[in-house]
């Protein structure tokens, strides 16, 4: 089994999928301790998180075409090599 | 052995023996013999009255209290108000001491004493008014001018202490004015720890039923929300070892406003632990609605970012490898290696701390922080 049968872009691919889950998943299970105000506290972040939208997508966006850029650039790369 | 079963024991215990056969209730105990000097018996924890034959001795005429808690006074003694007790009269007329008939004698103007029960031997009084001492035999009706010796009886007044703050109040005598000042201060903090409790959980259930939770609460009420706590325990904890006290003594009424108190507290309790969980639930409530609009956006613009980057990064990658290409067909040395791909990797570093550099600006890194760990 050749090298190129795991394109590095796949395997970038793979790894942002499994990243935005854990992140996904992190967003949305709190590991703080019990006590009332660690509660309170987190859930005070995540509302005002939610009120910040324009940011986190605005972020999230930049973030994205950076990765894009790197799986694309990767993509072109496998296709260049496979083809010589 | 939890502390409460322990505790529970205790008064079960005192219970049962506070309730002696033949006692009038409400009875706090007495001060045996020697005024001035209050040492106290435990009415109530001993068996029973002594009987009447059992304590005419002796070859003179005299008249003998018996106490509930088996004790037999015959010269001094001092009384709570309320205590109740028998009087016997002891004769010696054919030389053997014996107790007197009550058809014979009788005991009258008493003003500190109530006449609540009459046996063929003894008469049981009850102390119902303070005096500095009464001397018996000046009451004496029946066998009056036969030279009685008889005890001097002082009836003094504790006062019984209301434990107001319960559904169902209760009058608690305590056997001595320290221990009822306890018990006043650690009612009175209680009280106070109950009025705090109580506004911290109207607090919370209004913060619950808010349209914006997380709003209608400062996180100073939270962070008291352990004070309180704790203040209300430790207050109800000095309440309780006061009216045990009072109960092991044989005070019947403290050990019905012990249970009544813990039944009190436990509800006290049960209201601001309910009411801080549903303050918290509708908090967390409103934080998953956030939570989920975040993750949404959030995945949402990286997908479609990764869409336009992709697109871009293949493109300007694409054209890069085709000069490549072209170079390889006049030169065998040149070869494809991931630095020719230096301009998306470069554009895909400047992107990562652009996002990094946004989310800074915006909501902060220790918010995103706190949120996600």
């Amino acid at each position: 089994m050749s090298r190129l049968e795991y394109p590095l872009y796949r395997v970038g691919a793979v790894v942002v999928v499994v990243g935005a889950l854990g992140v996904a998943v992190l967003l949305n299970v709190s590991l703080t301790a019990d006590d009332p105000v660690s509660r309170y506290e987190t859930a005070r972040a995540a509302i005002q998180l939610g009120d910040a939208l324009g940011f986190v997508a605005a972020g999230g966006l930049v973030f994205g075409i950076g990765v894009g850029l790197a799986l694309g650039g990767l993509r072109a790369y496998h296709e260049e090599v496979s083809d010589r | 052995m939890s502390r409460n079963t322990a505790l529970l024991v205790v008064l079960l215990l005192a219970a049962s023996l506070a309730v002696v056969p033949g006692s009038v209730a409400g009875g706090p105990g007495s001060v045996a013999d020697e005024p001035g000097s209050l040492s106290i018996t435990s009415a109530g924890i001993t068996a029973d009255y002594e009987t009447p034959e059992s304590v005419c001795t002796g070859d003179s005429q005299r008249l003998v209290v018996l106490l509930e808690n088996g004790d037999v006074v015959s010269d001094e003694v001092a009384l709570f108000e309320g205590t109740s007790f028998r009087v016997v009269l002891c004769t010696a007329d054919g030389g053997e001491s014996t107790p007197e008939s009550t058809d014979a004698w009788g005991l009258t103007g008493l003003d500190a004493f109530e006449r609540v029960n009459v046996d063929s031997h003894w008469i049981q009084l009850k102390a119902t008014a303070k005096t500095n001492s009464t001397d018996l035999s000046m009451h004496l009706d029946g066998r009056a001018g036969e030279n009685t010796r008889a005890p001097r009886v002082a009836v003094r007044s504790t006062g019984g202490t209301s434990t107001g703050h319960l559904d169902q109040p209760k009058t608690v005598y305590f056997f001595d004015e320290t221990a009822r000042r306890q018990f006043r201060a650690g009612r009175d903090e209680y009280e106070g720890s109950v009025t705090k409790a109580r506004n911290l959980a109207k607090t919370l259930e209004a913060g619950a039923g808010a349209e914006n939770p997380i709003a209608a609460v400062n996180r100073s009420v939270l962070a008291s929300y352990d004070e309180r706590l704790a203040s209300l325990e430790s207050a109800s904890d000095t309440v309780e070892d006061a009216l045990l006290t009072a109960a092991v003594r044989g005070n019947a009424d403290a050990t019905a406003a012990y249970l009544e108190h813990r039944k009190y507290h436990d509800k006290e309790m049960t209201r601001l632990e309910e009411s801080l969980a549903a303050y918290l639930g509708a908090v967390e409530e409103q934080a998953g609605t956030a939570r989920l609009s975040v993750t949404g956006v959030l995945l949402g613009s990286v997908v479609v970012g990764i869409g336009v980057g992709g697109v871009i990064g293949q493109t300007v990658s694409l054209r890069d490898l085709k000069r490549i290409r072209r170079k390889r067909r006049r030169d065998s040395t040149v070869d494809y290696h991931l630095g020719n791909l230096w301009k998306v990797f470069l554009g895909a570093v400047l992107a990562l701390v652009g996002s990094l550099g946004v989310l800074v600006a915006g909501p902060g890194i220790e918010l995103l922080f706190k949120v996600l760990v």
